[in-house]
Parts: structure tokens; C-alpha cells; sequence
């Protein structure tokens, strides 16, 4: 009987392996640029961004906005584990991003601006199953490390849960939270040109000026 | 029949539509003279002026598609309780007053898509569709028409609205047939308003759009 429930606890482990390896290589993403050039710029980016790492990219926001897919891209691909980014799939792919911009403001002057708020993230048709709460949301916000503004659209894009973490200028303090969403699985890329930054991230592409 | 037993029993299905044209027409020349007095007439113009530089070509051809297919439809849907031969002066009316209004409206919505990009972008990349991202100027955008109605109203209140029911009267309606009509006219322009404003919004909502999303340059490609 000892013997039995050895073999079955044996067999559960195994299965519980197995299941890890097999949905951890599932919930992998990587994004990769190839020879990507964009409108105005001089200088083609290739890169690789990986789970588990954080990509600190020396540019323009812009790239960023590439790989969400509203930037046109004259020549070269961006693609999400294989797939091409195209206008077809563009959709489908930016399900498995969360974009956290440095700040929200009106384009040219405008008498009143409203801002989106959390609610209205939330709300969406796609994000309506995600669990929010005041509670939970200022926690969040609590460990991000950034304040005000920045720190909620941070906590917001990690609230999201979605495997690829795009963030546009953090500020110095979120590095510490940047990495820990990195060790939990996200492939996390920031755009920046802050020196701690770029010494805390696992790889770092640099666009020549 | 004595012409005061024929003023006592004139229903609404027998106004003459040449007793309410002249009224009609007298009624616009004196509105236009008090607007024109309270320079408010020269302000709409010079707020046409302005808005149009504004508006592409094919949003202002929508807009003028809008107001007429709402003008014709609000104007086609009180023929069930007006006489036919009243058509035209109210389908002109309504469209007079839906030109404005939704001109307000396309321009407060074109106004509004450009200044919120960044919001925009932002709804979208966090898995907002395309209309969701849009929500929010569209919403501002029918404020604004319904607001334009409800100010060109307000001042009809005080100057239109009295010489419209003057006018109905004089036109050989009984009291409470001009006061119905009044009110149902005004009702019918504020529903007008809605349709028009939506299906103006509809026809430009795709090309604007496209002018900044990449989808164009993918299309192209």
C-alpha cells in the first residue's frame, strides 16, 4: 500500500513537471524586431527581447509604439513568438501587451482634458474578468516605487497580467519592481536613457545617434 | 360659410400652405433682424468660418448629408400629423437647424480626436476596440451638437419660439394646436439632431481613423 501511494505521488510529480515545463514554454514571449526601420528614422533595430529579462532599449519612444503596431514600419518585421506583426494580427498580438506610458497628457492646448481613468481600462470589453479594486490597486501602486501619475499607469499595465510588460521611461525607482515583474515571467522593455536603468537591465540596445 | 365660422372651425389638416409660407417667411426675416441685432447671426457665420478651414472636404460633405437625410426623415415622420403641404417649410427649418448642430458636433469630435492621441493609443494598446477608444470624443462631440440645439433654442425661447406661435396662430391655428406643434417641432429637432449627429459620425469615423493608424500604410502596402 506505502509502496502504491509512493508510485502515485511519484506520478503526480512527474505530471506536475511536465505541466510547468510545458505551460511556462507557453507563456513565453518573444518579441523580436528585424531590420526594422521606421519612418524617419536613419538606423535599422534588430533585436531580441526575452521572458524573464528586462530589455532596456537607448531611443526613441517611439519603438515602442512600433511594436504596439502604430507606428508604420517601412522596412523589415517585428514579430511576437513567430508571428508577424501586420495589420491582420495586430489585434490578436497586442492581447499579450501591457503599455505603461510616462505620463497622459492632452496633444496642443485644450480648455478641460480627462484623462482615462483606471475605471476605464478596466471597463473594457477585454479587461471586464480582470480582478480591481481600490485595495488593490493602490497596493500596487505602493511597490511600483514611482508616484503619482506614473506609478498608477505602471500599476495599471501590471494589473493587466499580460506577458509582455512595454513601460516608456520609468523612473529610477521602479527598477527594483521592473525586475521582479521579470523574474516572475514578463518579458518586461523599457525605453529610457537613464544610466541606473540601463545598468540594471539584463540587455540592453542601444540606437546610434 | 362666414370667414369667422371657417377661422372657428379650421382644424390642422386644413391650414393652407399659403397662409403659412408668407408667416413663415415673415417669421425668418424677423428672427434674422433680432439675431442680426443681437449679432448673433454674424457670430454663427463667422463660426462656420472658422470651423470650416477645420473640416476636410468629405466631413463636411457628411455633415450636409447627415442633416438632410435627418431633416428628411424628422420631417417625413411629422407628415403623420401635419399636412403634406407643410413639408418643405419645416424639412428647411429643421435643416437650417441641424447644419449648425452638427457642424458643432464634427468639429468637436475632430477637435477632440486630435488632442487626445495619446489617450487614444494608450485605450487601444491596453486591448480597447476601436470604437471603445473612441467613446469618449464621441460622447463630447453629441454634448456639444445637443448643447447647440439647446442654445439655439434657448434664444428662440425668447425671440423665435413667440413668433413661430404668433405666426401658427395668425396662420389659423387654434391655441393649443400652435403650442403642440411648437413643442413638437422642437422635439422633432432635438431627435433629428441625434440621428444626424450619429450618422455623421458613423460616415467619418473610418477615414479618421485611418489617418493616423498605421492600418493605412499596412492597406498601402
Amino acid at each position: 500500500m506505502c509502496c502504491l501511494s509512493a508510485i502515485f505521488s511519484d506520478f503526480l510529480n512527474v505530471i506536475t513537471a511536465f505541466a510547468q515545463c510545458f505551460f511556462c514554454n507557453f507563456a513565453a514571449d518573444m518579441l523580436e524586431l528585424n531590420d526594422v526601420l521606421l519612418r524617419g528614422e536613419q538606423w535599422t533595430l534588430s533585436m531580441m527581447a526575452r521572458d524573464r529579462q528586462m530589455t532596456c532599449l537607448v531611443g526613441s519612444s517611439r519603438w515602442l509604439y512600433a511594436m504596439l503596431g502604430f507606428e508604420p514600419v517601412v522596412s523589415g518585421f517585428i514579430s511576437v513568438d513567430g508571428e508577424p506583426l501586420t495589420p491582420r494580427t495586430v489585434g490578436a498580438l497586442r492581447r499579450l501587451m501591457a503599455f505603461a506610458p510616462q505620463c497622459l497628457d492632452a496633444v496642443g492646448t485644450v480648455t478641460i482634458y480627462e484623462p482615462p481613468t483606471v475605471q476605464d481600462v478596466f471597463s473594457l470589453k477585454a479587461n471586464r474578468h480582470l480582478p480591481i479594486s481600490n485595495g488593490l490597486l493602490s497596493e500596487e501602486m505602493k511597490r511600483t516605487g514611482a508616484v503619482g501619475d506614473q506609478a498608477r499607469l505602471l500599476a495599471v499595465a501590471v494589473l493587466l497580467r499580460r506577458s509582455i510588460l512595454l513601460v516608456d521611461h520609468p523612473c529610477a525607482s521602479s527598477i527594483a519592481y521592473l525586475r521582479a515583474q521579470a523574474r516572475d515571467g514578463s518579458t518586461v522593455i523599457v525605453v529610457s536613457s537613464d544610466p541606473e536603468i540601463i545598468n540594471a537591465a539584463d540587455h540592453v540596445v542601444e540606437m546610434a545617434c | 360659410m362666414l370667414k369667422e365660422d371657417y377661422i372657428e372651425k379650421m382644424h390642422i389638416n386644413e391650414l393652407s400652405v399659403w397662409g403659412v409660407l408668407p408667416v413663415l417667411l415673415l417669421l425668418a426675416l424677423g428672427g434674422a433682424l433680432l439675431w442680426l441685432m443681437d449679432r448673433r447671426l454674424l457670430r454663427g457665420i463667422a463660426g462656420v468660418r472658422v470651423s470650416m478651414p477645420a473640416l476636410s472636404l468629405r466631413q463636411w460633405l457628411s455633415v450636409l448629408f447627415s442633416s438632410a437625410v435627418g431633416s428628411a426623415v424628422m420631417s417625413g415622420c411629422l407628415l403623420l400629423s401635419l399636412p403634406s403641404q407643410l413639408f418643405w417649410p419645416v424639412a428647411v427649418f429643421m435643416l437650417w437647424c441641424l447644419l449648425k448642430s452638427v457642424s458643432r458636433c464634427m468639429l468637436t469630435y475632430v477637435r477632440c480626436y486630435r488632442h487626445t492621441e495619446h489617450h487614444r493609443l494608450y485605450m487601444l494598446a491596453n486591448d480597447a476596440t476601436l470604437l471603445e477608444a473612441v467613446i469618449p470624443c464621441v460622447r463630447r462631440a453629441l454634448r456639444a451638437s445637443l448643447l447647440a440645439v439647446l442654445w439655439q433654442r434657448s434664444s428662440p425661447l425668447m425671440v423665435g419660439m413667440p413668433f413661430l406661435f404668433l405666426g401658427l396662430l395668425i396662420g389659423g391655428c387654434t391655441l393649443t394646436v400652435a403650442l403642440l406643434l411648437t413643442v413638437l417641432l422642437w422635439l422633432s429637432v432635438l431627435a433629428a439632431t441625434v440621428l444626424a449627429s450619429v450618422l455623421a459620425l458613423w460616415l467619418v469615423h473610418q477615414p479618421l481613423l485611418n489617418d493616423l493608424e498605421w492600418e493605412k500604410n499596412g492597406k498601402k502596402k
